[in-house]
């Protein structure tokens, strides 16, 4: 992409419900900042919840964050040890490149800040 | 079936435009007012959502005052429109009573069908047959 800033990245956490707090946990060990939780349902074949031997719970929560690009891979190594497919939440999780980003929370206010006085 | 295969596009071929999800997460009961507003920027598919924030509030949650309920809206928008967009929500971030939130967009790498794109992008002049 062009035009892209590569300064955030989205991480998106898909869990089962009840284990969002696990997943913001070990995102603020890394150095997140705030998330967003969505409800869902999840679906899987039974040959592969039999063959990678997991049961799929149907109730999910997704925890979106955005997250600067250069913590994005501490973020996701934190989430995955703290909330994995090994773990009862059952996590997937994955980030995708963010074109641009608005609105920014305090967080990134204060980063915004500090660069300022950096320079 | 010459002429089939002359009527298909080439591989690859890249639309004229690209098309972004736009993420747009907002206090809850802000979802329409912003829906609204997204829609005059030619998003035609829009799905909105409840979500929970997260964010630490300690004082905030201390004094009772705590609403993390959110409104998530997933927009597709063209690329082109992206900076205008982009630009009119941060300033109703700004200036809209209660209206503080956070947007942000994730490119789409492929769209099948012209019929698709052309809803997606609101181009009007793909509205007659999909190809």
């Amino acid at each position: 992409m062009d035009n892209m800033e590569k300064k955030y990245e989205a991480i998106f956490c898909i869990i089962n419900a009840g284990f969002s707090d696990d997943v913001m946990f070990a995102a603020r060990k890394a150095g997140a900042a705030g998330g967003t939780i969505i409800k869902g349902r999840g679906t899987a074949p039974r040959e592969a919840e039999k063959m990678f031997n997991i049961a799929i719970q149907p109730e999910k929560e997704i925890v979106m964050l955005l997250v600067p690009y250069e913590i994005k891979d501490d973020v996701l190594r934190e989430i995955y040890q703290a909330a994995g497919l090994g773990s009862a939440s059952q996590g997937i999780a994955f980030s995708v490149p963010v074109a641009r980003a608005v609105g920014l929370t305090d967080f990134f206010k204060k980063e915004k800040e500090q660069h300022k006085t950096e320079d | 079936m010459a002429e089939l295969q002359s009527a298909q596009p080439p591989r690859g071929a890249v639309a004229p435009n690209r098309l972004m999800l736009l993420v747009t997460i907002v206090q809850k009961g802000k979802g329409t007012f912003f829906s609204d507003y997204l829609q005059t920027f030619d998003a035609n598919l829009q799905i909105c959502v409840v979500g929970t924030g997260t964010a630490k509030a300690d004082l905030v949650e201390f004094l009772g005052l705590k609403d993390n309920k959110r409104s998530v809206i997933f927009s597709v928008v063209r690329e082109d429109k992206l900076d205008p967009i982009l630009a009119a929500l941060e300033d109703h971030f700004e200036t809209v009573n209660r209206g503080t939130g956070i947007a942000f967009a994730i490119p789409f790498s492929s769209v099948i069908g012209k019929l698709s794109y052309g809803f997606l992008s609101n181009e009007r002049r793909m509205a007659k047959g999909d190809e």
